[in-house]
């Protein structure tokens, strides 16, 4: 069967490697735009006891237009995981955006499956919360999934551009959490967790389908410093589990929790000659108690759901980036990134957290140096340190990631990833991934 | 001693004659190349290495023109494949940095970055981002230093000095033909004085009224032996664009 289904997306592969188009014409004034990548990539795991990872994906963005005043957008994604289907994303299917696109200077709206960013940071963002994420096919850096949503924007012009951003979210989209075979899987496996909808439990009747709300507001001031106010209301992203029922064998079903929350923050990003200042500020607001169960330690533990508050918290991210331009050679820079990420219950234990959020007083530190050159050479360092675990309690916690990527041919473009944690602290969310040091190889042809 | 001061007086004179005669050689030259309102063109930009591989780079470029040369632009790569929709939004200020903005599509995301580093390199060819993203008119001094033929068209020799930070050059001389004013060789002298770059031009067009274009521009490094060159085609001005098609919002939709 596995043999088949390779065969048939080999053949998918080749085909799509050679439809190099980008405009079609379709009746009068319609067009066409399409684009998409295919792509293998391969996980190795040197210190862990599980089966190395071999995924092969896909995307195909299709965008059909009469040039202005609206676009409808179509693009699905394709995930196949060889060995843990668990992994795979085929049916059904994936779609990264499924909108509609109305526009003039003065008003958008959206409304289908759609992709958001409030991104402003390299590292962990605090404020880019609004997408789901899918947590099962990369726990380390997890794909966005996509919301049904609608977004309008409204734009007034004073000085300048002020835009206002209206969201209605009408459905929650559950997370995709990593399962017993899944190399990231952080309980003993007699705790299965389970990404079933049925199973889940969320605070209010209307269950998934309460509505959920955001407004942005956004501008330009200084005349160099973009700063974007914003208010949320609606599920956590990330659950808290809880201990749902046993199964047939007398293992632990582990369900999710949905609670609703307030979020309001900002976002910021500047720059001041060679200096690119940024940072996201996040406040926290738990509008419900929360039933979760402890984290298990082991097989034969035995931990029961407890029902408590979570405090509000401020959660941020700030940092900069400098760039030295051609500093050895001639046409190669080299790109410097320090942030800070923090959390006002930095020092709060992980079982009073209520969720996963591992990074509460760390620092982070980037490098990336660019050839510039006609292939796009690049290689980036970075590395993610707990210093106030170093400096409290002596224990270290660091997480770090060396890529390096190039493009090949026009439409190959080839990454080599390493990744690994070393960790002492036995309390941090992340020990249970000690020994998950992974390399990465991955292949993409773009067209 | 009276000879003297009348000499060093007619000198100075003089000296300023010619540099007066430089600024109003690059008012013209300039002249040439304002009054579009608005241009859209697609670019195919060919990166050359010293062994003589070649690559292609496309992409489609949109400029307002605005007052005192605060233009606005866009360029949104078109090829190659991997980076298709990553677009870049310039703020021209004639004062000091630019402000920019990239757009990346497969994070959706509009990332500020900074325009003082005017001497790196445009998406890895010969082209700084000094030479592409404006040459406005008052950010150089500028003197006429000859006069010379050019493939048989009778040219001044202008030459201009920035007068802005970070720049990765000290001066560049223009052959500027005297008859249209047009622009068709210019040498960039780098920090350490000497000769980096040549850059020429193909045939000019009038677009409109007195407004020209070349169809080709060449950079050739002889420090390096590397070249770029720049084809347009598909030009349009004038087509109504206004202040909102350059926005961060317009960099997540494609351009025509």
């Amino acid at each position: 069967m596995k043999k088949n289904i390779r065969s048939a997306l080999l053949g998918l592969v080749l085909t799509h490697a050679t439809l190099y188009a980008n405009e079609y014409r379709l009746g009068d004034g319609y067009f066409l735009n399409v684009r998409g990548h295919v792509g293998f990539e391969y996980w190795a795991f040197p210190e862990a006891d599980v089966d190395d990872i071999s995924t092969l994906f896909g995307n195909l963005d299709l965008r059909l237009h009469p040039r202005e005043k609206w676009e409808i957008r179509l693009h699905p994604r394709l995930v196949v995981d060889f060995e843990n289907s668990d992994r795979s994303r085929v049916r059904p299917p994936l779609f990264d955006d499924l909108y509609f696109n109305y526009y003039s200077s003065k008003f958008e709206v959206r409304a289908g499956y759609q992709i958001f960013s409030w991104k402003t940071v390299e590292s962990n963002s605090p404020a880019d919360f609004l997408n789901q994420k899918d947590w099962e096919e990369d726990l380390l850096d997890p794909e966005k999934l996509s919301e049904l949503a609608v977004r309008a924007r409204l734009v007034a012009y004073m000085d300048n551009e002020h835009i206002f951003e209206f969201y209605l979210i009408p459905y929650h989209r559950p997370a995709m959490l990593p399962r017993v075979d899944n190399p990231y899987y952080f309980f003993p496996s007699s705790f299965m967790i389970t990404n079933d909808r049925n199973e889940h439990q969320y605070a209010y009747d209307m269950g998934a389908w309460m509505p959920q709300g955001a407004a942005r507001y956004s501008s330009t001031y200084l005349d160099f410093l973009d700063l974007s106010l914003f208010y949320f209301f609606g599920y956590d992203r990330f659950p808290g589990l809880f201990e749902k029922s046993s199964d047939v064998t007398g293992n632990t079903v582990v369900a999710h929790e949905y609670r609703p929350i307030m979020k309001t923050g900002l976002t910021f990003q500047g720059v001041l000659g060679s200096w690119l200042l940024k940072g996201e500020v996040v406040a926290n607001n738990h509008l419900e108690e929360v039933t979760q169960m402890p984290p298990p330690i082991s097989e034969t533990d035995n931990p029961s759901n407890r029902t408590f508050e979570i405090d509000p918290f401020v959660a941020y991210t700030v940092g900069f980036e400098y760039t030295l331009y051609s500093l050895l050679v001639q046409n190669h820079d080299v790109g410097l990134i320090l942030e800070f990420l923090g959390d006002s219950d930095f020092n709060t234990p992980v079982g009073d957290l209520g969720s996963f959020r591992p990074f509460r007083s760390h620092v982070f530190g980037g490098l990336r140096y660019a050839w510039n050159n006609v292939s796009d050479r690049s290689v980036l360092i970075g590395g993610m340190y707990n210093y106030w675990e170093a400096i409290e309690n002596g224990e270290t916690e660091f997480l770090y990631q060396a890529e390096f990527s190039e493009r090949l041919f026009k439409h190959l473009v080839v990454k080599i990833r390493f990744s690994d944690l070393v960790i002492t602290n036995t309390r941090s969310q992340l020990y249970s991934f000690r020994d998950n040091m992974r390399l990465d190889a991955e292949a993409l042809i773009s067209f | 001693m009276r000879h003297i001061l009348v000499l060093m007086l007619f000198t100075t004179l003089s000296f300023a004659a010619e540099k007066s005669e430089g600024r109003k050689i690059a008012e013209k030259v300039d002249a040439n190349n304002r009054g579009f309102g608005d241009e859209t063109v697609h670019t195919t930009m060919y990166l050359i290495s010293a062994r003589g591989d070649t690559v292609v780079r496309k992409t489609v470029n949109m400029t307002l023109e605005r007052e005192f040369s605060e233009d606005y632009s866009i360029i949104q790569f078109l090829d190659p494949p991997d980076i298709k929709g990553t677009g870049l939004l310039t703020y021209q200020n004639p004062a000091g940095d630019d402000q920019q903005w990239l757009y990346l599509p497969e994070l959706r995301r509009v990332k500020k970055i900074s325009s003082a580093n005017k001497s790196g390199s445009f998406a890895g060819s010969e082209f700084a981002y000094e030479d592409i993203t404006g040459n406005t008119l008052n950010k150089f001094t500028y003197e006429k230093t000859g006069d010379e033929e050019y493939e048989g068209i009778p040219c001044y020799i202008l030459t201009k000095t920035p007068n802005y930070k970070n720049s990765g050059y000290t001066k560049i001389r223009m052959w500027v033909d005297k008859e249209q004013f047009l622009t068709h060789r210019m040498e960039y002298i780098d920090r350490k004085n000497s000769l980096l770059k040549v850059q020429t031009f193909g045939e000019w067009k009038e677009y409109g009224k007195g407004v020209w274009r070349p169809d080709q521009i060449n950079m050739e490094n002889l420090q390096t032996q590397k070249k770029s060159s720049l084809i347009f085609k598909d030009r349009k001005m004038n087509r109504g664009l206004k202040e909102s098609d350059f926005t961060q919002r317009r960099l997540e939709r494609l351009i025509h």
